[in-house]
């Protein structure tokens, strides 16, 4: 990304000018000299018009600098979030309602065990690793109490 | 309650490398299966002597632990008036446990609810407008129960300690404790499973594995999920629980009901989970689980469970989803 400097327009030369001997003596109009315009020169010789004093362009090229890291970085976690492919990441519905501001959002964890199963709220994606098929029932099984064999 | 017994041929695993001796009976009111593997098939015969003989003691811990008996050592401290009851060695180790589950599971798992448990039974209002004389009133909360305690004693037996009228109900917390302490009874077999009527205890030797499915409460013979549960070099121990709503139900006044107490409301728990099946390191941890899990309900369970030392769980939601917690899926087949 471009980083502009400084976009304050440079001003054109001023055609040379005529400078009076003395301040007492300058045309109504003229410029008077500064310490920026250097040490005085002889009367009567061509002089460049001094340009106008331009602010300190260290405070703009920071700020821009600035807002461009952030602006890459936030570009980057939105595509890092982007590529994590469903089914990488733990399951993780929301509970309950949409967090408000202050409010601790509890996250629940859990993946589905029988295919066909989706994500029915609004949570986020869930993983679905179905089991393989057993060929043959289990020899033995964990059930409820009192529930027949 | 003691049924036919009868020693099986052994139905094994695809995986598995060790033959199985297998014996069968009753307890408990349901099933009891002691599955023992051994190195070769000259070990069979002594498996199953000893197989049968670890279910002759699961029986007698059960007559001892039972509240269908009023000679069993539960109920006669039940009906003990005495604010410090004498319990011996059986029940004493029961109740440590039962006092350690409820530690686990912030109170959910609680096994003074034996008048609650009655009550939820019962065809007419669960809950009387005056509680009877001497009853505790109801819970509020895990905190709000009241206490007990045991004291040893110099024989392993205990006195226990508690208010007067409270009595226990043990259930699942006599199964799991039951299942492991018939395990540890087996550890000259290179691998061994308890069955004590759904609740397991497994023992799982090097190279070998043990195939365990999770029934499905809607279909006769159908399975949620299948666990695999491979061997270690010393000896792999888990713990495979399930605990539900779906069989012990009875219509009342006021809906159906079932046997699972929660502890804060003293009723039936009013919840989205069917059944909870756990996978922990031992089967009384992993029944403590289950039936905190179908207590709680399905988002309490879930971030429960979450946080839970226990190495997976399957829960049947209401809704007939079939969730599990994410560390759940390297032990299923």
């Amino acid at each position: 990304m471009p980083i502009r400097t400084d976009p304050t327009p440079r001003p054109v030369a001023a055609a040379p000018v005529a400078v009076p001997a003395s301040s007492s003596e300058r045309p109504a109009g003229s410029v008077a000299p500064s310490a920026h315009a250097g040490p005085s020169r002889p009367a009567g010789r061509p002089v460049a018009r001094p340009a106008p004093r331009r602010p300190d362009p260290t405070i703009t090229r920071l700020a821009v600098a600035a807002g461009g890291i952030a602006t890459i970085s936030a570009l980057l976690a939105a595509i890092a979030s982007a590529a994590i492919p469903a089914g990488t990441a733990a399951a993780a519905p929301t509970t309950g309602t949409a967090a408000t501001p202050g409010s601790v959002q509890t996250i629940v964890k859990y993946v589905y065990v029988q295919p066909g199963q989706v994500n029915p709220g609004t949570g986020l994606a869930t993983v679905v690793t179905p089991p393989a098929p057993l060929q043959a029932p289990a020899p033995v099984v964990t059930r409820q109490s009192g529930a027949k064999p | 309650m003691i049924g036919a017994t009868a020693v099986a041929a052994a139905p094994t695993s695809p995986s598995a490398v060790h033959p199985r001796a297998v014996h069968r009976s009753r307890a408990m009111g349901g099933g009891l299966g002691i599955h023992v593997a051994v190195a070769d098939d000259t070990a069979l015969v002594a498996a199953e002597l000893d197989a049968a003989r670890v279910a002759a003691r699961v029986r007698a811990w059960a007559g001892r632990l039972t509240r269908h008996d009023p000679a069993s050592d539960l109920m006669r401290a039940n009906a003990d008036p005495r604010g410090a009851a004498p319990v011996r060695p059986t029940l004493a180790a029961t109740l440590r446990w039962a006092a350690d589950a409820a530690e686990l599971t912030g109170g959910i798992v609680d096994a003074t609810l034996l008048r609650e448990r009655l009550a939820a039974e019962m065809t007419t209002p669960a809950r009387p407008a005056t509680a009877p004389a001497g009853a505790p009133g109801p819970p509020s909360g895990p905190a709000s129960r009241p206490a007990w305690r045991l004291e040893a004693t110099s024989h392993r037996g205990a006195l226990l300690h508690r208010a007067p009228g409270l009595a226990f109900d043990l259930d699942g917390v006599a199964k799991g404790w039951i299942a492991d302490r018939a395990l540890s009874l087996l550890d000259r077999h290179p691998g061994a499973l308890v069955d004590a009527d759904g609740d397991l205890a497994i023992r799982s030797a090097e190279g070998d594995t043990w195939v365990v499915g999770v029934a499905d409460p809607r279909t006769s013979g159908a399975e949620l999920a299948v666990f695999v549960l491979p061997g270690a070099r010393l000896g792999a121990r888990y713990g495979l629980a399930t605990s539900g709503i779906s069989i012990h139900r009875w219509d009342g006044p006021d809906g159906q009901r079932h046997h699972l107490i929660d502890p804060r409301t003293g009723r039936p728990a009013a919840t989205d989970v069917v059944q909870a099946t756990v996978l922990a390191g031992s089967a009384r941890a992993a029944e403590a689980w289950a039936k905190t899990a179908v207590v709680l309900g399905l988002v309490a369970a879930l971030n429960v469970l979450d946080r839970a030392p226990i190495l997976g769980a399957i829960l049947l939601a209401s809704d007939g989803r079939v969730l599990a917690v994410p560390r759940t899926t390297r032990w299923l087949a």
